[in-house]
C-alpha cells in the first residue's frame, strides 16, 4: 500500500507519548469514575429503598450532582479530546482502528446516548420518582456506562494483543483477544475503587449530616474497595497474556517503563492496604484531606496504567500491523529501496535554517521515522542519546535500529537517508553552525548498506502473538 | 455512486442531522441569552420573568451534552468517508483545532453557572456572552476545519507557512450561515417546550411574536450569508452546485424556508392549532437541514471523489460488526425512550433541578 503522508507537528521538547498519556490519564480517570459511580449509586439506592441506610438517600443526591458536573463534562469532552489527540499523534493508527472497528465504536455510541439520557433523567427528576423508577434509571445508566467500557476495552486491548486477527481479519477474533478479559475486569475494579474514593470526598462535604451518619456512609462506600483484592491476580493474568517482549520492557527491559510499573503497582498496593486495614477492617473515618490524597494516588495509578498501556506496545502502535511511526512492517523493504521521505510532500517548516540539502533530508527523515518517540534535544532527545557516539557508531546503531533497542522499529529508508540523518544529528550536536562541511564519509554508504542488510527488515523478536 | 459510499454517506448524514438539531439549540440558545442578558443589563427590557430565557437556561447544559454526544457518530462515519482530508485538516490546524476541548469545558461550566443562578446581576451578561463565545468558537472551528479539508491545493503551503488559523472570507461567510441558521431551529424547539408546558399558558402572544422575529431574522441573514458564501466558491465548487442535484437541493431548501416563514406567521396569529403548525415547522426545519447537508456533501464529493475514496469505503464495508451496531441501536433507542417515559411520569409539574 502507498505510504500516506500527513503533516507532522512538532510538540517541542515534549514526547508525543506524554501528551496522549497525560490526556489519557484524565480521561480514563473520569470515565472509570463514571462507570464505578454507577455501580456505587445502584448499591446506595438499594440500601436506601430497603431501609438499610437512612443517610444513603441524601448522599445519592450530592454524589449524582458531582458525577454530572465532573463525568458528564470532563469525561465527555476529554473523550473527544482523546480522539483528536490520537489523530495528532498518529493519524494512520486511528484511521486503521476506525476502518477495522467502526461498528464497535458505533455500538459504543448508542450506549453513550443511553448513558446521557438516563443520567440526565435521574439528575432532573430523581427527587420526584418512586424508588423503583430511580433504581431502573440507575441500572440503565450503569449498564450503559459499563458497556461502553466493555466495547472500548476490546479495541484498546487488541492494539497490544491482536490474537488471531492478523491472520483471519475477523472483527471478533480481534475484539475478544487474550488481554480482553483481564483488562476489562481490572478496569472494572479500578472503576469501583475510584468511585469509592471519590465518594469519601463527597461524604465529607455533607456537613449538615451528623458525624455518625457520615461514618456509616464512608464504611458503606469503602466496601466497594473489597474488590481490590482481585487486582494482583488480574494484574498477573494480564502480564501473562501480553507478548513476551512487551512484558520484558515492563520488567527491566526499559528503565522508564519498569519504573512506571513499579510505581503503579506500589501505589495500588498502598491504596489497597489502607482500604483493607483502615476503612474496612478498622472502621476508620477518613477526613477530606486523606480522601483527596487517596484520590490523587488513584489518579497516579491510573496514569501509570496508561503509560504502561501506551509504552508496552513499542515498537508497534498496532501489534504486527503498524509501527508507531505509521509504517506498515511489510513496507519497510520497499521504503528502503525508494526512500522514506522521497514522496513526503510537506516541506520542513524551518527549511531555511539548514545550511544544505543533506541536512534538510536528514531532518525530514527524523520527522517521519523518529519524531513519534524522540525529540531532538528535549525528552528522549536524539542529540543527547547519540551525543558521544562516533560517526560510524551512529551509522551502525541506526542502521540496526531494531537491534540497538528492540522496542524500536527497523530503519525504513535508504543509505543516503540514513547518512543524512547522522549528519543532521552531528550538526545539531555541534550547535547548528551556519555553515557546515560534512565530515568525510569515505565508504560510509557501502558500510551502511551492509549494516542495513545485516539488520534485515524484520523486528528483532518474532512476534509472540 | 458506489453502494458502500452511499451507505456511509446516509449514516453520516442521518447522524449529522441529529447533531445539527442540538447544536442549533446550543448555538442559537446561547446567542439568544447573550442578547437577552445585555438588554437586561441596559434595561431595555423590564425585569419581568422571561420564559424563553428561563427555559433556555434550564435546558442548555443538557442540550450541550446532547450536541456533543450526537456529534460522536458523524465524527466516526466522517473518518470512514474522508479519512485523509479530515485528518490532514486536523493536523494542519493543530492548536487551533485542539482548543475546542478546553474551550467547550469552560463553556459547559458557564452554562451550569447560568442555570444555577438567577438571571440577574451584573455578571450575568459576562457569563452568557462567555458561553456564547465558547460555543461559537467551536462552531467556527468545525467550519474552518471543513473548508480547509476541501482546499487540498492549499495544504502544503499552509503547513509551511505555519499559520495559526485558516483565514478566509469563505470560512466566516459559511459560519454565518450556521450561526444565524441556528436561530429558527432554536426558536422552534423553545416553542415546543413552552407549548408543552403551557398548562400555565407560558406560550403567550408576546412570546410568539418574539420567537417569530428571531426565527425570521435568522432565516433571512443566514440566506444572505449563504449567497455570499456561494460567491466565494471556486469555479469547480460553483459548477458543482449548478448541477441538477445542486439546484434541486437549493430549491427544496428555499421552499422549506418559505414554509417556515409562513408557518411562523400562523403561530403568531392563531393560538389554537399551535401543535399542528409547530409540526409543520418541524418538518420544514428538518427538510432545510437535510437539504443543506446534501448540498454540502455534494460539494465535498466533487472535491474528494475518485476511486481511492470509493475503494476505501468498500474495504471498510467489508469488516464485520454491523449487526451488533444495529442490534444495540434498536435496543438502546428503546431504552432511551423508556428513560424519557420515566422522566415524564415523574410529576405533573415540568421537571427542573
Ligand atoms: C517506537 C518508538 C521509537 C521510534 C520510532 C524510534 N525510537 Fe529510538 N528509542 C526509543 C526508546 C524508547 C529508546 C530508549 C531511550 C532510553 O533508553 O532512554 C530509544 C533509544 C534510541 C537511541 C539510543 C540507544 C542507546 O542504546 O542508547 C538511539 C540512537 C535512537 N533511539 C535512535 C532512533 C532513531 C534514529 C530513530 C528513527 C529512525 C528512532 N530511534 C526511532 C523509541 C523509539
Ligand atoms: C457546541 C459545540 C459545537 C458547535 C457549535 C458545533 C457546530 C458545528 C458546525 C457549525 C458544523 C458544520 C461545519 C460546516 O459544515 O461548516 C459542525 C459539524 C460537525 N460537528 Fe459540530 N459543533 C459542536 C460540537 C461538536 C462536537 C463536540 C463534536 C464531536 C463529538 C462535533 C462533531 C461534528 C461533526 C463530525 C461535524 C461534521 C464535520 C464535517 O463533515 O466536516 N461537533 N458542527
Amino acid at each position: 500500500m502507498d505510504q500516506p503522508y500527513y503533516p507532522i507537528n512538532d510538540f517541542g521538547p515534549v514526547m508525543k507519548g506524554l501528551v496522549i498519556g497525560g490526556l489519557g490519564t484524565l480521561h480514563v480517570f473520569t470515565a472509570q469514575f463514571a462507570v464505578g459511580a454507577g455501580i456505587l449509586l445502584c448499591y446506595f439506592q438499594w440500601l436506601a429503598q430497603t431501609g438499610r441506610s437512612a443517610a444513603a438517600r441524601e448522599f445519592l443526591r450530592g454524589y449524582f450532582r458531582f458525577l454530572v458536573l465532573v463525568a458528564f463534562v470532563i469525561g465527555a469532552l476529554t473523550g473527544v479530546g482523546m480522539w483528536f489527540t490520537a489523530i495528532q499523534i498518529s493519524a494512520r493508527t486511528i484511521g486503521t482502528m476506525v476502518r477495522e472497528f467502526h461498528w464497535i465504536w458505533a455500538a459504543e455510541w448508542t450506549f453513550f446516548c443511553l448513558e446521557v439520557v438516563s443520567g440526565y433523567a435521574f439528575y432532573r427528576c430523581a427527587e420526584r420518582l418512586s424508588d423503583r423508577d430511580r433504581f431502573t434509571l440507575l441500572i440503565l445508566y450503569t449498564t450503559a456506562a459499563w458497556m461502553s467500557l466493555f466495547l472500548i476495552n476490546g479495541i484498546l486491548s487488541w492494539q497490544l494483543t491482536p490474537g488471531d486477527w492478523p491472520a483471519t481479519r475477523l472483527v471478533w477474533d480481534g475484539f475478544f483477544n487474550s488481554s480482553f478479559w483481564p483488562s476489562l475486569l481490572y478496569r472494572t475494579v479500578a472503576a469501583m475503587t475510584i468511585a469509592s474514593l471519590m465518594a469519601c470526598v463527597v461524604i465529607n462535604t455533607l456537613t449538615d449530616m451528623p458525624l455518625e451518619a457520615r461514618k456509616e456512609l464512608i464504611h458503606r462506600a469503602a466496601s466497594l474497595l473489597v474488590f481490590m483484592v482481585l487486582m494482583p491476580a488480574l494484574g498477573i493474568w494480564y502480564f501473562r497474556v501480553i507478548p513476551a517482549d512487551s512484558r520484558s520492557w515492563l520488567l527491566g527491559g526499559s528503565a522508564a517503563m519498569t519504573m512506571f510499573t513499579i510505581a503503579t503497582v506500589g501505589v495500588s498496593l498502598l491504596i489497597g492496604l489502607y482500604a483493607l486495614v483502615g476503612l474496612i477492617g478498622g472502621r476508620l473515618y477518613v477526613n477530606i484531606a486523606t480522601a483527596a490524597l487517596l484520590c490523587a494516588l488513584a489518579f497516579g495509578a491510573t496514569g501509570g496504567g496508561e503509560f504502561i498501556r501506551e509504552g508496552s506496545r513499542k515498537p508497534y502502535s498496532i501489534r504486527q500491523t503498524l509501527y508507531s511511526n505509521s509504517i506498515v512492517p511489510g513496507d519497510v523493504a520497499h521504503l528502503r529501496a525508494v526512500g522514506s521521505v522521497t514522496h513526503d510532500p510537506y516541506p520542513l517548516r524551518d527549511a531555511g535554517q539548514y545550511p544544505d540539502d543533506q541536512l534538510r533530508l536528514g531532518a525530514k527523515v527524523f520527522r517521519f521515522q523518529c519524531s513519534i518517540c524522540h525529540t531532538l534535544d528535549g525528552i528522549n532527545g536524539l542529540v543527547h542519546l547519540t551525543g558521544r557516539w562516533t560517526l560510524d557508531q551512529k551509522r551502525m546503531n541506526i542502521a540496526k535500529l531494531q537491534h540497538t533497542k528492540p522496542f524500536m522499529p527497523p530503519f525504513s529508508g535508504t543509505a543516503e537517508e540514513l547518512e543524512a540523518l547522522v549528519q543532521m544529528l552531528t550538526w545539531e550536536r555541534a550547535g547548528r553552525p551556519a555553515s557546515w562541511a560534512a565530515p568525510p564519509a569515505t565508504g560510509a554508504a557501502s558500510r551502511i548498506r551492509a549494516w542495513l542488510e545485516e539488520a534485515g527488515t524484520a523486528p528483532v523478536r518474532p512476534p509472540a502473538g | 455512486m458506489q453502494s458502500a459510499t452511499a451507505f456511509y454517506l446516509v449514516l453520516y448524514g442521518a447522524t449529522l442531522v441529529v447533531h445539527v438539531v442540538f447544536m442549533n439549540y446550543v448555538l442559537g440558545g446561547t446567542a439568544f441569552l447573550a442578547v437577552a442578558s445585555l438588554r437586561r443589563a441596559f434595561r431595555r427590557s423590564s425585569f419581568e420573568p422571561d420564559p424563553i430565557a428561563e427555559m433556555a437556561r434550564d435546558w442548555l447544559p443538557f442540550a450541550l451534552g446532547a450536541a456533543i454526544t450526537a456529534g460522536v457518530a458523524p465524527l466516526l462515519f466522517l473518518q470512514v468517508l474522508y479519512e485523509k482530508p479530515f485528518y490532514t485538516a486536523n493536523l494542519l490546524l493543530f492548536h487551533r483545532w485542539m482548543s475546542i476541548v478546553p474551550v467547550l469545558i469552560v463553556g459547559f461550566y458557564l452554562l451550569y453557572l447560568l442555570k444555577s443562578r438567577p438571571f440577574e446581576g451584573k455578571w450575568m451578561p459576562v457569563a452568557a456572552i462567555g458561553a456564547f463565545l465558547c460555543v461559537a468558537w467551536t462552531g467556527l472551528s468545525w467550519t474552518e476545519n471543513h473548508v480547509l479539508s476541501l482546499d487540498e491545493p492549499q495544504w502544503i503551503e499552509f503547513y509551511g507557512r505555519q499559520s495559526p488559523a485558516y483565514y478566509k472570507a469563505g470560512v466566516y461567510a459559511r459560519f454565518g450561515v450556521w450561526l444565524f441558521g441556528s436561530l429558527p431551529t432554536f426558536a422552534l424547539m423553545i416553542a415546543w417546550q413552552l407549548h408543552g408546558s403551557s398548562g400555565r399558558d407560558l406560550f403567550a402572544p408576546p412570546l410568539r411574536r418574539r420567537l417569530e422575529r428571531t426565527a425570521r431574522a435568522g432565516l433571512l441573514v443566514s440566506l444572505a450569508f449563504a449567497t455570499f458564501y456561494a460567491t466565494q466558491l471556486n469555479a469547480a465548487g460553483r459548477s458543482t452546485i449548478e448541477t441538477a442535484g445542486g439546484w434541486t437541493a437549493m430549491l427544496v431548501g428555499a421552499l422549506a424556508m418559505v414554509v417556515q416563514s409562513s408557518g411562523w406567521s400562523r403561530i403568531r396569529s392563531t393560538t389554537n392549532a399551535t401543535a399542528r403548525w409547530l409540526a409543520v415547522l418541524t418538518a420544514a426545519t428538518l427538510v432545510l437541514i437535510v437539504a443543506a447537508i446534501t448540498l454540502r456533501e455534494t460539494l465535498r464529493a466533487a472535491a474528494h471523489g475518485g476511486s481511492a475514496f470509493t475503494e476505501a469505503h468498500a474495504q471498510a464495508a467489508s469488516v464485520g460488526g454491523f449487526g451488533v451496531f444495529v442490534l444495540f441501536l434498536i435496543l438502546n433507542a428503546a431504552l432511551v425512550a423508556w428513560s424519557i417515559r420515566i422522566a415524564f411520569r415523574s410529576s405533573p409539574s415540568p421537571p427542573s433541578g
